[in-house]
């Protein structure tokens, strides 16, 4: 509507959201430099010692590591099993396609809420609670289906015949598909592994229900427990909380596009 | 030379072929074990689970006998009534102001704005933000001693607030934490669908003389209608299951004005061990989902996209 024209009036609420988007943060982080942690307003005077409270002398540092390591298998474990599946409906006519692709749609749409207390019984039963297991396995579970829906649909986009030539040239489907499709593939997958990266990372009612036992929290669930753990100390919830953004926030950068792309693919296509 | 080869007794093609034809057939099966394995044991199994539990009577986590719909009642008393609303209010009015905000920042970043990049990706900088610091950052800056809100409204206007301390006020808090956290995902997508309304439609109602009203009223929505439909389903399903903000933010409270469904599932569970009653909230909130899910799917995933039986 407005594509072809400015008036200075556009600009007021542009800015306006663009200061309500990040003066928030800004302020968070001002919070997060400052010694007397928000309690004496306006003063003066800036500190690191927040952050170094936070890394050295709570368990935050293991938190990240926690969270790093589920993060990283988690998504290793999606990929490989969506690439798998996204190449059967993909590449593949057989009975039940379209049944087991709607099946995971809907699958993909139960709320976690709603199977989360069945989980924890199932979970406490198999001595699985408080474990990397069991967060991988939930987690991974949870992101399938959308990750196959996205991965499928960067598949379809591949012409077929590149992988007949390559057939024909004498490989093997497993050949074709990691000498051909994979490369071609590469953009899509690393979007997709950033979304259950930033998803894992960003995670808590999953990570807090069944692994909530000190030591083997992630990272927004250490956070949550800052305030009971060390009292309310708004400075060094801060500088936590600014570090556990940090993370998805450099990923962001550097793979604005693809993440953007492979969200509205998942989204709308 | 020829002939003397097709003398040759030869088993049959298609009995040769046999196990290489069932191998061929069972590939994309065992291709999708994987996932459907993943799917079954950490999706459908607990539903079913949750339904078992639903209908028994249970004593913190041990599940008794069949006690028919026991469980339920509890959703209908007084304070089950006030998780019903508390959603209902927070589902709705986030949804109301997530898409109002996004639509009118998309129609307005679509302008050749100076700095259009800029003002693009600081609008966009909430998205990276978990819930669990959402949540904390809204506590901080509602807080009343020295959050800047409340010195604001002291300095200014000399009163003295405390959002989250109030029943109405704390609801309003929530949602526009919420909002603030995801009006963004529904900015990208409304955005690329206004981007995408071919030029020669825009120029075709001016050269009817149309005005912006009724250029967005014919051409814009019409156009993005779909897309805002879908957002607006996703951003439902969303809200409705959403436990992180409230769980964090307001602990449900105060009395119980921000209790939502989803928090009482997990707070009926994990605090008062009323595992019984909380599987029951958790079918009728997984039936208020598929019920939505299948409106979604029939309607905008099997009738838009030939993909699905390609």
């Amino acid at each position: 509507m407005f594509r072809d024209n400015v008036s200075p009036w556009m600009y007021v609420p542009a800015l306006l959201a663009s200061f309500g988007a990040v003066l928030p943060l800004v302020w968070l982080f001002l919070l997060s430099l400052d010694p007397s942690g928000g309690v004496a307003s306006s003063g003066g005077g800036f500190t690191l010692h927040n952050y170094a409270a936070v890394l050295f002398e709570s368990s935050m540092g293991r938190y990240l590591f926690n969270t790093a390591v589920v993060a990283a298998i988690t998504v290793l474990c999606t990929l490989t099993c969506a690439c798998l599946g996204a190449y059967a409906t993909s590449r593949y006519r057989f009975r039940g396609r379209d049944v087991a692709m709607v099946g995971l749609l809907v699958a993909s749409m139960t709320p976690v809420i709603a199977v989360l207390v069945p989980l924890y019984a199932y979970a406490a039963k198999l001595q699985m609670l408080n474990t990397y297991q069991v967060l991988i396995v939930v987690f991974a579970a949870w992101q399938l289906p959308g990750t196959l829906w996205l991965v499928r649909s960067y598949l379809d986009a591949i012409p077929v015949e590149l992988e007949e030539a390559a057939l024909v040239d004498g490989c093997t489907r497993v050949g074709a598909f990691m000498r051909v499709i994979l490369p071609q593939l590469a953009p899509g997958l690393i979007a997709a592994g950033l979304i259950v990266f930033v998803y894992v990372w960003n995670e808590f009612i999953i990570a807090v229900s069944l692994a909530s036992k000190q030591g083997m929290r992630l990272i927004s669930v250490g956070l949550y427990f800052y305030v009971s753990d060390f009292g309310i100390e708004w400075g060094k919830i801060a500088a936590g909380a600014i570090i556990s953004i940090i993370p998805p926030a450099v990923l962001f950068l550097f793979l604005q596009r693809q993440l953007i792309h492979g969200l509205g693919a998942g989204a709308v296509k | 030379m020829n002939g003397k080869r097709r003398a040759k007794p030869e088993m049959p093609a298609a009995e040769r072929d046999l196990p290489r034809i069932l191998w061929e057939a069972a590939q994309p099966y065992l291709l999708l074990v994987p996932a459907m394995a993943f799917v079954l044991a950490i999706t459908v199994y607990p539903i079913i689970q949750l339904f078992y539990i639903a209908f028994h009577s249970t004593n913190y986590f041990q599940i008794g006998a069949f006690n028919g719909l026991a469980n339920f009642a509890p959703l209908f008393s007084a304070s089950g009534a006030k998780s019903f609303l508390a959603s209902a209010i927070f589902v709705i009015s986030s949804d109301v102001l997530t898409i109002s905000i996004a639509l009118f920042l998309a129609l307005i970043l679509e302008a050749p704005l100076r700095g259009r990049g800029i003002l693009r990706t600081l609008i966009m900088v909430p998205w990276l933000v978990s819930l669990v610091v959402t949540a904390l950052l809204w506590q901080a800056l509602l807080d009343p001693n020295f959050g800047p809100i409340a010195h604001f409204a002291k300095s200014m206007f000399g009163w003295t607030v405390a959002p989250l301390g109030d029943e109405t006020t704390a609801m309003a808090a929530m949602v526009m934490a919420n909002v603030w956290r995801s009006y963004p995902f529904a900015l990208v997508l409304i955005l690329a669908a206004l981007q995408s309304i071919p030029s020669e439609l825009y120029e075709a109602a001016r050269l009817d003389g149309a005005s912006r009203w009724a250029e967005l009223r014919y051409v814009a929505l019409p156009m993005a209608g779909r897309t805002i439909a879908v957002v607006l389903i996703l951003l439902t399903f969303e809200y409705f299951t959403l436990v992180t903000l409230p769980f964090v933010m307001t602990g449900g409270g105060p009395n119980e004005a921000t209790y939502v469904l989803s928090l009482r599932i997990w707070r009926e569970a994990f605090t008062n061990y009323h595992f019984g009653y909380s599987a029951a909230t958790g079918v009728v909130v997984f039936l208020l989902n598929l019920a939505l899910s299948a409106f979604y799917i029939r309607r905008f995933v099997l009738q838009d996209a030939p993909r699905v039986s390609r």
